[in-house]
């Protein structure tokens, strides 16, 4: 089939999304549009330059070498013209400083599998491969191959998603997909909508849709304060999960400031910017709240 | 720690490093009187019994264990007929801002009046440096490498189970019986050996009397102690130190003693290259913990107290200070005992037990200097020791590290160790691989190899100085292939090799026939049997060793040079050649081009990792199997301990877009920042090491705590280092500490004194390295977990 996936990192020594020692496998594009998203940079699908100015030693290699003519000078300051762009990778594949990144590859599957199968040797206690995002649900004939693919080599897979997809698209990995990182970023739908961009219905639905299935799922609450920290968010994530088959545990993701720095070095708005990290006793509270559910709470990746 | 293992191990980390003369003193009389006039075994067995007779004893408060080097603990001896210190050499000690030794001015003058004459043009050093080849000099002092011998004993020592067996008596009646066994009719050299002998039995009266003054000592304290616990304990050390090291040890404190009146006895009779290491402690502390608590005779508090108190006398023993070169390559306090956890027996089963984890506790509380500690993983070792190992290291001091314990076994055979002494074998120093208690492993000093590939492009020349130094392999026009330059590279090996063997062999020669080691000779198995010092052929197996430094920058260089200039020609080799000459003056697109977009050691990438597996076959072509004044002993290794910076500034701009005058890659590790794959990839690249060839590798992984923390952490950890050893490697330790904390500690050394970080195959005090060490590890790439 050689269907070309759009990969923007393959992360390795991934000790946080699942379990052992694992090669996170990082799709590009994203439905959703979190405030504080990790990778904003990946939520648009397709390939493109980032351009990290305090590296750039102004040797003018970008101009010379791109075949559309989109990178100049203006004001004394390099530019990109998005709309000559085609993300060929060219200025950034010469770019001295590395000032130049191409955020998005196209990789087909056995290319792939090659990166994958270096760290096949780190697998064997327990360890695998996690294709997570953006959104990988947003290239599903790509990743089901992918994922066929490594259970062919005898990998462990698991799916980090949001679970906004179409309910046929995420039921059809559910055979090919041993463990699933599932986010439950709000209950509130209005609240959802707010910071994510899209409602959560489908969201939920599809999440007791591949409990049904017999999906074996680890739930996976970034855990804001002011946002979705309350305790009737909490309660309702309780009530809502622990009715549900396959739930392995709930991992509460403390919120941290690291996603200010990406945004503020794409020069991408952040709209948390006085966002402060829970304390100790908030979280230990909302894990509290959980637990009474009867469910297995870590706190942590 | 209980409260007397609080206070003494508060103690021992507040006293400052001091000189002691009093042993040059002791040995200048001696010397005086008696040179010329002895053979040459039994005036350095007799000069030692005279030292341990004479020397100022020392008892402290509170002791268990006792004996110290010097008159008081961290009060270091110097060994004048090595290297004659100067009184200014004294003056740089006392004033320098790190590592500083306080010499006490009326201590200098006596120095200069009456140990230096003596020794001046006599001593080892002065003796060496007086007959070193011009072409040796040339290259020694352009940095291409350095020499072990030249002012401490050539060495690298751990001891088997031997002296728990046997005590100083049972070695003298051996001596005996092997001197009345000599043939004078038959075997030309059997006086050589009959004086040999007599002064390994001299050695061993040398520290029989050495315990029994302590025992006296002891005595004399306990009459006039009016603590009724104190008194008790003082008679009871009386006890052991009239026992051992005369016999056996029967219990356990006996078995600590008897470590370390053994350990004293060898670092006083000379100063050799990393000191002394117990080899498997646990496993030969182990039947006597086993017995002690079977019969109701030791508690699991009082055995962890006991080797709480061996630990703290050899953080008493800092190295005796350095000059010259051997400062910068190695500078450091500390004398680099390492010790040996869990591993496999003689007959292959497990090596673990209740004093691993003992010994293991016992590092996470007191955070000493030394003793250093490394867990030894076979396959067959459980999954628990490497758990318990993970807990200690992931707080931030570097050890203990961790062995392949299957494949140093493998290197042994490899040089014709048999199985069951292999097993016995271990790692001292900081990685490297030894027989325990039947070897004489000697490293010779470091090879600067990215300095060859310097000469290969120079046509031999120092860049830095500008001075031919080398020989000429041919001029760049010359080279038009990828696989010219590299025979031009291997001459330039082929050459500084033969340079420095050369002169390690007359340095050995040396050894053999003016410093005999008798008393260490006892304890290393079958010199008594031979007739024959440790420094001659006396232990069972003997090897000599180069350690070869920079394979990161090396592979890196060359990887840079086959693809900008040959593969890709984006550049001419003088072009590239006079960027570097100009340390890229200028030149910074190339620069960052060359180390942004060269395929480097350590990604897991065939295109370099096929360079260094190269590179690595050529100098094992070059230096195994060379042959000493012993026949062919020599092999590689692959260490720096901290030489990589001393190489690093010695060594001009090199092709991987490093700066003139910056480190060098450490050990068997990446260069800095040039690893951008994870701890996977690097793991991966070195697996492609034929690791099995060498007497150790070194690979140090930078953490950052995060990646370390929780049970995850450690589990991951413990996979990351299964799997490594599955694939062949030899070694990896673990530097678990944030920049952040290092940059204050940097800003405010005063709040970090007692901040441990990984340097070498060993750990310093973060403050006390200069301020280029320390920059050195903050830019080693930290790897994060996510």
């Amino acid at each position: 089939m050689n269907k070309k996936g759009i990969i923007f990192d393959i992360k390795k020594y991934s000790i946080h999304d699942g379990p052992g020692i694992r090669t996170t496998v990082h799709l590009k594009g994203c439905p959703l549009s979190c405030w504080w998203c990790h990778n904003p940079e990946s939520q648009s699908g397709i390939p493109a330059v980032l351009f990290r100015s305090e590296r750039c030693i102004a040797c003018g290699s970008c101009i010379k070498v791109c075949p559309n003519n989109a990178v100049s000078v203006k004001d004394g300051a390099l530019v990109t013209d998005l709309g000559l762009c085609d993300g060929c990778g060219k200025c950034c594949d010469i770019c001295p400083p590395e000032a130049r990144e191409l955020c998005g590859k196209p990789y087909t599957v056995p290319e792939l599998m090659l990166e994958i199968e270096k760290d096949e040797a780190f697998f064997r206690d327990g360890g695998g491969v996690t294709f997570s995002g953006g959104e990988p649900l947003m290239q599903p004939d790509f990743l089901m191959e992918a994922l066929a693919a490594c259970r062919a080599a005898g990998y462990h897979r698991a799916l980090d998603t949001s679970g906004f997809a179409a309910k046929s698209i995420i039921l059809d990995t559910v055979k090919l997909t041993d463990l699933y990182l599932y986010d439950i970023k709000h209950m509130d739908p209005e609240e959802h909508k707010k910071y994510m961009g899209v409602d959560n219905a489908v969201i939920l639905e599809n999440l007791a849709a591949i409990s049904e299935a017999g999906a074996n799922i680890n739930v996976r609450l970034p855990f804001m304060p002011q946002i979705n920290s309350d305790d009737d968010n909490m309660h309702a994530v309780g009530k809502f999960v622990s009715r549900l088959k396959g739930i392995v545990g709930v991992n509460i993701l403390p919120y941290h400031t690291v996603a200010k720095g990406k945004h503020d070095r794409w020069k991408m708005e952040y709209k948390l910017n006085d966002l402060l990290p829970p304390t100790d006793n908030q979280t230990h509270h909302a894990a509290g709240i959980l637990e009474s559910y009867g469910l297995k709470v870590h706190i942590g990746g | 720690m209980n409260e007397r293992i609080k206070r003494l191990r508060d103690a021992s980390f507040d006293a400052h490093p001091t000189i002691s003369i009093e042993r040059a003193i002791l040995e200048t009389e001696f010397y005086k009187k008696y040179e010329g006039k002895l053979p040459m075994p039994v005036l350095r067995a007799a000069n030692f019994k005279y030292i341990c007779e004479n020397k100022t004893l020392y008892i402290g408060d509170e002791e268990l264990i006792v004996g110290e080097r010097g008159p008081k603990p961290k009060a270091v001896s110097t060994f004048p007929e090595l290297t004659c210190h100067t009184r200014q050499d004294f003056e740089i000690l006392t004033t320098r801002a790190q590592q500083n030794y306080t010499v006490d001015p009326k201590d200098m003058d006596v120095y200069e009046k009456e140990v230096e004459p003596y020794w001046r043009g006599r001593c080892m050093r002065d003796r060496l440096f007086e007959r070193m080849p011009e072409d040796w000099t040339k290259l020694y002092e352009a940095g291409t490498f350095t020499e072990f011998g030249e002012q401490r004993a050539l060495g690298h020592t751990s001891l088997d189970g031997l002296i728990y067996r046997k005590g100083a008596l049972d070695f003298k009646k051996e001596i005996a019986e092997a001197r009345a066994k000599l043939d004078f009719i038959n075997d030309h050299e059997a006086t050589a050996k009959d004086e040999q002998l007599q002064g390994m039995s001299i050695s061993c009266d040398a520290v029989i009397i050495f315990a029994e003054r302590h025992a006296k000592l002891a005595e004399e304290m306990a009459a006039k102690e009016t603590d009724p616990q104190r008194k008790a304990e003082l008679l009871k050390i009386a006890d052991v130190c009239h026992w051992v090291p005369a016999h056996a040890p029967r219990d356990f404190w006996e078995a600590v003693q008897m470590y370390w009146f053994v350990h004293l006895g060898t670092i006083t009779e000379l100063n050799g290259w990393d000191a002394m290491s117990p080899g498997h402690l646990d496993q030969h502390l182990a039947p006597f913990y086993e017995k002690g608590i079977a019969d109701g005779t030791l508690t699991r508090e009082k055995a962890k107290e006991l080797v709480s108190c061996l630990f703290i006398k050899v953080n008493n023993t800092p190295a005796p200070p350095k000059v010259g070169v051997t400062a910068k390559e190695s500078g450091t306090y500390n004398d680099f005992t390492n010790i040996n956890y869990a591993g496999l027996k003689r007959d292959g089963s497990d090596g673990s037990s209740e004093v691993t984890y003992i010994c293991l506790e016992i590092y996470d509380e007191l955070r000493l200097l030394q003793p250093q500690g490394n867990i030894q993983v076979s396959e067959r070792t459980p999954d628990n020791v490497i758990r318990a190992a993970a807990r200690v290291f992931r707080n931030g001091m570097g050890y203990p590290s961790v062995f392949n314990c299957d494949m140093v076994i493998q290197e042994q055979m490899r040089v014709g160790k048999t199985l069951e002494d292999a097993r016995e074998g271990g790692n001292s120093g900081c990685i490297e691989t030894g027989c325990s208690g039947k070897e004489a492993y000697l490293l010779h000093g470091y090879l600067n190899v990215p300095k060859l590939l310097e000469y290969a492009l120079s046509n031999g020349v120092d860049l830095l100085t500008g001075k031919q130094v080398s020989i000429q392999t041919g001029e760049l026009s010359e080279f038009k292939t990828f696989d010219d330059l590299y025979a031009a590279f291997e001459k330039q090996m082929a050459y500084a090799v033969e340079t420095k063997v050369r002169v390690d062999n007359y340095l050995r020669y040396q050894y053999a026939t003016n410093m005999a080691a008798t008393f260490l000779s006892c304890v290393i198995q079958d010199c008594i049997k031979n007739g024959k010092d440790y420094y001659n052929g006396g232990p069972r197996y003997n090897s000599d060793y180069i350690q070869c430094c920079g394979i990161g920058t090396i592979t890196d260089s060359l990887s840079a040079i086959k693809k900008h200039v040959f593969d890709e020609k984006k550049y001419t080799l003088a072009e590239l050649y006079e960027a570097m000459k100009s340390n890229w003056e200028g030149h910074e697109d190339m620069r960052l081009t060359l180390w942004n977009k060269t395929p480097f050691f350590g990604n897991d990438d065939d295109y370099a990792d096929d360079i260094m597996k190269r590179v690595y076959d050529s100098l094992f072509k070059t230096i195994d199997g060379k042959n000493s004044i012993l026949g062919p002993t020599y092999h590689l290794n692959m260490l720096s301990t901290t030489c990589h910076n001393y190489f690093g500034q010695k060594l001009a701009a090199t092709p991987n877009g490093r700066f003139s005058g910056t480190p060098e890659s450490d050990g068997t590790s990446p260069s800095h920042g040039a690893d951008r794959h994870g701890p996977t990839a690097v793991v991966k690249s070195l697996a492609k090491m034929d690791q099995v060839k060498s007497g150790g590798t070194l690979l140090n992984q930078r953490f950052l705590p995060s990646v370390l923390a929780g049970e995850e952490g450690i589990e991951a950890v413990k996979n990351l280092i299964r799997t490594y050893f599955k694939l062949g490697g030899h070694h990896i330790q673990f530097n678990v500490v944030d920049n952040d904390t290092l940059r204050d500690a940097q800003a405010h050394p005063d709040n970090y004194r007692g901040l441990l970080v990984r340097v070498a195959g060993y750990s310093d005090y973060f403050v006390d390295l200069d301020n280029y060490q320390q920059n050195e590890i903050i830019q080693r790439n930290a790897q994060e977990g996510f």
